[in-house]
This record gives structure tokens, C-alpha cells and sequence, in this order.
């Protein structure tokens, strides 16, 4: 009797294993024929599978206040300028926002600059009388309007810590410059980034061109400045 | 001062229990979801069952199964581009080992309806790639073996927790038998004290488990395999037919949308968010004659 139920119990256990292993051997065989995948691959209709997801912040009629420091570069060679300010834009949809900038500027003289105007001190100093002196105009607040477009977006992995969407933009505006000399009028264009934190926080990084001329004792200049700022902002 | 202390302690007991009420109140309200949404379904009430899978919370254990379920009634309408879109999240990589075996053949028997030849040995090849190591994993539960390491550290685990879900199984999910935490037995074992007895009748269960799963991946690669013939005999027959065949589904175009390729690189947010735009089977085209 004992045999006959150890009999019984061996099968049962290797007929489970042997089912178990024929899975495995049908397995194999799923996809086995290359022929007829080759076949399959020349019928295959025209079919599509894309994400496509709602954007994470509504950019419809929202209004986007931020702060901004940024640096000027190419302007007058013997003034560093750095700024800071503020943004302001009213998203009209997701591809077009308009807008203004507004700078405060902050100069100093570049290495070159300070050695040129203490040398220029000097010597006036020791009462000399030279051609060529040296003159500086630099930009005190600049106002502009700001039309924007976001034609290329995209999504960051923050840290594993979540998704953040970008959109990469460009813009172009035109406004008021003061100057130490007075006040000129100005036009910008250039592009950026925009970094959507979350329905009321935005990050913005841009790069543009300005021009604008200036007043030094020996006539007007042209200055092209390349504008570099970063921005964070709230939206409403 | 020993008054507020106590008080302290109080509030901390409240909220603790509390807790532990709203996190029960939530399985209770998404299961209640699943069950609202089958009874639904079996009455043909597809589009009120849909709805009713779309309240599953994405935090529950229930939401994977609710995007099963969902794919199983849009082909129930014939809508195949979003069966395909649907399955795309499930049988994304992120949830191999969480996932059953059904879902691959849903998707193959879709791509079949539609006369997606090529796709459905992508999927098979797919189910052969996830499934092969899992039955080998399987089978070694099935043995029943309390000095298993892998049993040992989870009779641990259960045994610290008093019981098991998603979060404390962990990593190493995709060795066991599916949802097995889920189990009325499991559950009520776990919460059993720790016994000699009661180990062998966790094991004993597991194993019978893993068995099932076992002969539920079994079938469904017969299922395949039937698949395949069909598509092989098609194939035939669709070389030599040049019909026009009706497109099914398409893109959001609106600008508050965004696209992106759904390849192999899955990222988190993407999940439950795929869209697809199929061909269907070429029709004949009716000409009038003489």
C-alpha cells in the first residue's frame, strides 16, 4: 500500500514539473518561425503608439510675475553691468505670451576701464592736456515689451524627485533704455527656456541680443549687448 | 505637565488610528469602484463601467487591474486603438512581474482584429522575454519549501509587519505569485502568530499559488500559439489583397497637448497616457458591374 502511494505521489510531482517544463518548451517556439515575421513585417499597416499627455500647468490667459539677475556683455568695453528686475507675462496660450521686462542696472568699471580712468585722473591731475580721453556711458533701467513664442517643448527628470515640463521659446521686443547720458530707445530679440515647477512656479533662463545707441563726448555708438539673465517666477 | 503629556499621547493614538481608518476607507472605496465597474460591464453597460474603472485611484492596487479591465471593454466596443494604447501602460516594462499573463494575449488577439500582423510577435516575443524567467521563478515556489531563502525572508517580513502589501514585499515582487498578498488565506495567516504550523500552511499556500499562475501562463501560451497559426494562414491571404483599410483613432491636436515617442525608455508620467492610431483589417471594396 505504501509503495503504491509513493507510486502515485512521484507522478503527481513530476507530472506537475512536466507541465510546468512543457510551458516552457511551447514557450520557446512562440515567434520560432522568421519566415513568416518577415512576411508579417512587409503587410504592416501604418499604426502609431505616442504619448500624449495633457501639459502639466494651464498657460491659458495666465498672468506670470517673476524676479530676474542677469549680466550684460559687448556693451561699453570698460563697464561690467549686471542687472536685476523684473518680468511680467500674460500667457495667452501655450505657444504666444506677451509681456515687459524691466532692468535695473548696476556698473562698474572692468580692470581696463578703472586702469584707463585712474591714468585719465592722473594726469589731469598733474595738469596735463591730452586728445583721446577716454568716456563711458552706461545704462541705468531699461523698460521693454516683450512678445513671446513656444514652438519646442520637452520634459526634465528632476533629480528622480518628478517630471518637470520646458518649453523652449523665443521672443523679440522694444522699449526705453536710460542712459548716464540720457535716454535711448532699444530693441531685443533673442530666445530662452522656461521651466514649469508646478501650476504657480516658473523658472526661465534667457539669452538675447539688444541694441541701442549711446552718447560719449566724441558722438553716438551703437551698442550690441548680448543680455543674459535668470528668472523665477509665480503664476497666478 | 503630566496632563498634557497624556494629552499628547492621545492625539497621537487618534491620529495613528485615524490613519489607519482613511487608508482602509480608501481600498474599501476602490474596490467598491472595481465592483460597481464589473457589475457594469456583465449588464453591457460599457461606457458607465469605463467610467467607473477612471475613478480607481492611481495609488492603489487596484489601478493596473482597472487599466486590464478598462482595455477588456473597449474591445468589447471595437475600440481597438485604445485597447492598444491601454495595454501599452500595463504591459509596460515598469510593471513586468506585477502583471499577468492575460494582458499579452489581449493585446495579441487586438493586433490579430486589426490585422496587425508583425505586431503580435513583437508582443509574443515580449511575453517570452518576461515570462520565461517568471516560470522558472514559479516553479521553484510551487516546491513548497519553508527553507526556501526567498519564503524564509518573506515569513520575516510578515511576521514584523503583521501584514503584507505592495510597499513591504518590495523588489523582489516579480518572484512570487501575483497580487499573492491579496489572498484571503495569505492575509489571514500573516495575521496569525508566527508557528510552525502556521509557516507550513503560508508555504503550503504559496505554493499552490504559484501553481495556478503556473497553468494560467500555460494556457495562455497555447493561446498564443493559436494566435500565431491564424496569423500564419492570414498572412497568406493578405499578400495577395490590396484593399484600403479604415484608420482608427488619432493624435490630440490641441496646443494644451503634448507628444512624445512612446519607445522603450518609460518614464513615470507617461503611464496611463499613451495614444494610438491604428489601421483595421483591409475591407473589400464593393464595384458595381455588369
Amino acid at each position: 500500500m505504501k509503495k503504491i502511494l509513493v507510486t502515485l505521489l512521484a507522478t503527481f510531482v513530476s507530472a506537475s514539473s512536466l507541465a510546468a517544463s512543457k510551458s516552457y518548451d511551447k514557450m520557446g517556439s512562440l515567434g520560432g518561425n522568421k519566415d513568416i515575421i518577415k512576411k508579417a513585417r512587409e503587410l504592416d499597416p501604418d499604426n502609431k503608439v505616442r504619448v500624449v499627455q495633457r501639459r502639466t500647468v494651464d498657460r491659458n490667459w495666465r498672468l506670470e510675475l517673476g524676479v530676474n539677475y542677469g549680466m550684460i556683455a559687448g556693451g561699453d568695453s570698460y563697464i561690467n553691468t549686471q542687472n536685476v528686475g523684473g518680468n511680467l507675462d500674460l500667457h495667452i496660450n501655450p505657444m504666444w505670451s506677451v509681456g515687459a521686462r524691466y532692468y535695473k542696472h548696476y556698473n562698474e568699471f572692468t580692470s581696463e576701464g578703472k586702469r584707463v580712468w585712474d591714468d585719465q585722473a592722473a594726469r589731469a591731475n598733474n595738469g596735463e592736456n591730452f586728445d583721446g580721453k577716454a568716456a563711458v556711458d552706461f545704462p541705468l533701467e531699461s523698460t521693454l515689451g516683450i512678445v513671446s513664442f513656444y514652438p519646442i517643448y520637452g520634459k526634465l527628470n528632476v533629480f528622480d524627485m518628478g517630471v518637470a515640463q520646458f518649453d523652449l521659446y523665443v521672443l523679440g521686443g522694444y522699449g526705453q533704455v536710460r542712459l548716464s547720458s540720457g535716454t535711448a530707445p532699444t530693441w531685443t530679440a533673442g530666445g530662452g527656456a522656461g521651466l514649469w515647477l508646478s501650476q504657480h512656479f516658473s523658472s526661465r533662463i534667457e539669452v538675447r541680443y539688444q541694441n541701442y545707441k549711446d552718447e560719449i563726448s566724441s558722438g553716438s555708438r551703437d551698442i550690441n549687448a548680448v543680455v543674459s539673465t535668470v528668472s523665477i517666477g509665480f503664476i497666478l | 505637565m503630566k496632563k498634557v503629556y497624556v494629552l499628547i499621547a492621545f492625539l497621537m493614538l487618534l491620529l495613528f488610528v485615524f490613519d489607519d481608518l482613511s487608508f482602509a476607507a480608501s481600498i474599501d472605496a476602490n474596490l467598491q469602484h472595481m465592483q460597481t465597474a464589473r457589475k457594469l460591464f456583465e449588464k453591457g453597460e460599457l461606457d458607465k463601467a469605463y467610467a467607473e474603472y477612471d475613478k480607481v485611484s492611481k495609488d492603489s492596487d487596484y489601478w493596473l487591474e482597472s487599466i486590464e479591465e478598462k482595455a477588456h471593454t473597449m474591445g468589447r466596443k471595437g475600440e481597438f486603438n485604445q485597447v492598444i494604447s491601454l495595454l501599452k501602460t500595463v504591459t509596460a516594462e515598469t510593471f513586468n512581474g506585477v502583471v499577468g499573463p492575460e494582458p499579452y494575449f489581449v493585446l495579441a488577439l487586438t493586433h490579430l482584429k486589426i490585422c496587425n500582423y508583425s505586431e503580435i510577435f513583437n508582443v509574443t516575443k515580449l511575453f517570452k522575454e518576461r515570462f520565461t524567467q517568471r516560470s522558472a521563478d514559479l516553479k521553484i515556489i510551487s516546491k513548497s519549501d519553508l527553507n526556501n531563502a526567498l519564503v524564509q525572508e518573506m515569513l520575516t517580513k510578515a511576521n514584523k509587519n503583521k501584514r503584507l502589501d505592495s510597499a513591504i514585499v518590495g523588489a523582489k515582487i516579480k518572484q512570487w505569485p501575483r497580487l499573492f498578498y491579496r489572498d484571503a488565506q495569505i492575509q489571514d495567516l500573516v495575521s496569525q502568530p508566527a508557528s510552525q504550523m502556521r509557516d507550513q500552511k503560508f508555504v503550503k499556500r504559496i505554493g499552490a499559488l504559484a501553481k495556478r499562475e503556473l497553468k494560467e501562463i500555460e494556457t495562455i501560451v497555447n493561446k498564443l500559439q493559436i494566435i500565431e497559426a491564424d496569423v500564419i494562414q492570414r498572412i497568406y491571404l493578405a499578400e495577395k489583397s490590396k484593399e484600403k483599410r479604415e484608420k482608427q483613432g488619432q493624435f490630440e491636436k490641441s496646443k494644451d497637448y503634448i507628444q512624445f515617442p512612446a519607445n522603450d525608455e518609460v518614464w513615470l508620467d507617461e503611464l496611463d497616457n499613451y495614444a494610438a492610431r491604428v489601421e483595421k483589417c483591409p475591407t473589400v471594396n464593393k464595384r458595381a458591374g455588369l
